[in-house]
């Protein structure tokens, strides 16, 4: 968990913004705790993990359709790349979370699709369509 | 990736820190309300102590290498869910909704762990203890909520627990469950608040709607309503799962491979059920077509969903078959062997699974029969229906479609799987593998004694 824990919490940050991101984070850890020894056994319990705060994440979105994050919501300073900023949380989540982790925390392609507990290749179709979203709306 | 976008996505990665770092900083007691909880049942329990204190040393080492401890003391009066503290609610937690019915009945001390669920089985609590008896007499009960709220609505006869919808249907011989009740208790927001509440917080008006109404697109903070009787509204379901709740489209569709065709039963219209869909976090849906079904419900069937896999839930084949393979998943192939399904089978219990094994088949493109056996359809699904304790199973092809159907009487839950297998109810739980024991979260293979016959066709339609 000491390995795992920030990686999480960055991945669920990116993904849900610093408040819910870092109470799913809390989550985890708590379901680790309840799951230690089956998660002993995982070939990898940091994307496991990962995927359970994901799925916590869904009593907050379930019933409504959530508006795309906002700087403030995700807790965000609006410097010192705002503009960035907004246009990330315009970013579908999945798309968001990639390019965060990859282009942001220069993760590895394998390190992100470990801890996304995705597949390299579709973590590869995130970033592309995240970039090029991203790009757009940078732009526009 | 330009240099300028990289370098400004590293500022943004950097800020995420930061903020971070402040947002622990600022809540010391930002183990979430469930997490405190939780360690506090864990260090009621037997092995709880070394549990929590193995739990205490990550979280501290992970808190370390961000610069933040927030471990939590659950010992702290706070935790212990007094009567009063609802009244005292944090501002995060914020007052009730307009809608809400606040009345202090009494003060009754109220359980404060997620496992104070009461049994259906059980009185209700008195009043006062998060709890309403509900003028409902039969039919349908369907509660929505928002975000937050656990609730748990049980009767003689059905119960139900979720954090999002309810919907208790009538017992499965036809009779109207008596005496429902209903508890709220709102999770993760305040540690007090993750008890039951200490008042009765039912929605006003408990209503009951016009079944052939529309559904509302949706539903405001903490509304229940009843259908008496009628289809349930705002239900969404994997047609043929014994569940109801939404929940198992939720949980279905991400286990889903990508570009695989989904069936979809439910209530709502095509436009309600995208933007359910896209709401829940999913992206990317596509092909949505409603089709005709035998079923009262409408259906649907969604092309090349964009999901992922959800593997926070379990899932586990039975022993002792022959046609399906073991391990976590069931592989099928179609008849000229390029295109690959795979089937995957979870739940709580043996209806769910016999279903999911069953409906998961996209009949409509593939002859599907299981990996070195040259079975077809109908014989495959028979094989599937009876090992997992359906019998019997009834194959009925439809002459005008091609498409097979299936029913089968559901026996008596695990009885049925234990004559099916000639395994024990031990050795049914141990092949569970990851179920949880815990019959409160769904999971674990069922007691009941539910009986029923339920049409299901094998294309979905």
């Amino acid at each position: 968990m000491r390995e795992a824990g920030p990686k999480i919490r960055r991945a669920l940050v990116s993904r849900f913004g610093v408040d819910i991101g870092n109470e799913l984070t809390n989550d985890v850890i708590a379901y680790a705790w309840e799951h230690w020894d089956s998660l002993a056994t995982m070939e990898n319990p940091t994307g496991y993990l990962c995927r359970v705060g994901q799925s916590a994440a869904r009593r907050y979105h379930r019933w409504r359709r959530v508006p795309p994050l906002s700087p403030i919501q995700t807790g965000l300073p609006a410097e010192p790349e705002p503009e960035l900023a907004r246009a990330l949380t315009r970013l579908k989540p999945d798309q968001r979370a990639a390019v965060v982790l990859v282009h942001g925390y220069g993760w590895s392609y394998a390190e992100a699709a470990a801890v996304l507990d995705i597949p390299i290749t579709t973590l590869r179709n995130h970033l592309t369509r995240g970039l090029a979203r991203l790009r757009k709306q940078l732009e526009s | 990736m330009t240099t300028d976008l990289e370098t400004r996505l590293r500022r943004y990665a950097t800020a995420q820190d930061a903020a971070i770092r402040a947002s622990l900083r600022s809540t010391p007691d930002s183990m979430s309300t469930a997490s405190a909880i939780r360690i506090d049942q864990a260090v009621t329990a037997p092995e709880g102590r070394r549990k929590f204190a193995i739990l205490g040393v990550c979280t501290m080492l992970v808190a370390s290498t961000i610069g933040a401890i927030a471990i939590r003391n659950t010992s702290h009066p706070e935790v212990q869910g007094s009567p009063d503290d609802s009244t005292s609610a944090s501002p995060a937690a914020g007052p009730l909704p307009s809608n809400v019915v606040e009345t202090a009945l009494d003060n009754s001390p109220v359980p404060a762990t997620s496992d104070s669920t009461p049994s259906p089985t059980q009185q209700p609590p008195p009043l006062g203890e998060g709890h309403a008896r509900v003028p409902f007499t039969g039919g349908n009960l369907v509660l929505g909520s928002d975000r937050g709220w656990e609730m748990f609505a049980a009767g003689e006869g059905s119960s139900s627990r979720t954090t999002s919808l309810i919907d208790l249907e009538g017992a499965p011989t036809g009779t109207p469950f008596t005496n429902p009740w209903i508890a709220y208790r709102r999770l993760g927001v305040s540690p007090m608040e993750d008890a039951w509440l200490s008042v009765a917080s039912l929605p006003r008006p408990l209503r009951q709607t016009d079944p052939t109404a529309s559904a509302p697109t949706e539903s405001p903070p903490v509304t229940a309503f009843a259908t008496i009787p009628g289809p349930p509204l705002q239900t969404i379901s994997i047609r043929g799962t014994t569940g109801t709740s939404s929940e198992d489209i939720w949980t279905d569709l991400q286990w889903e491979e990508q570009g695989r065709t989904v069936w979809v039963s439910s209530s709502l219209s095509a436009t309600e059920l995208v933007r359910e869909l896209e709401s829940a976090v999913w992206q990317d849906v596509v092909g949505l077509e409603q089709v005709a079904g035998p079923v009262a419900d409408r259906c649907y069937r969604l092309e090349n969903p964009v999901v992922t896999h959800d593997s926070d839930l379990p899932y586990f084949s039975l022993p002792g078959g022959t046609d399906i393979e073991g391990g976590k998943a069931t592989t099928v192939r179609s008849a000229d062997g390029d295109a690959w399904s795979r089937t995957r089978t979870y739940s709580s219990t043996g209806a769910d699974i016999r279903t999911l094994l069953i409906t998961r088949v996209d009949w409509s493109k593939h002859q599907c029969y299981p990996s070195n056996e040259g079975f077809d359809g109908a014989t495959w699904a028979n094989a599937v229906a009876v090992q997992v304790g359906a019998a019997p199973a009834e194959i009925v092809e439809d002459p005008a479609t091609g498409q097979f159907a299936v029913r089968w009487r559901v026996d008596t839950g695990v009885d049925a799987l234990i004559r099916s297998t000639g395994l024990s109810r031990d050795e049914l739980l141990t092949a569970a593998g990851t179920l949880s024991s815990d019959p409160s979260d769904g999971r674990s293979l069922p007691g009941d004694t539910s009986a029923g016959t339920e049409p299901h066709r094998l294309d979905g339609r």
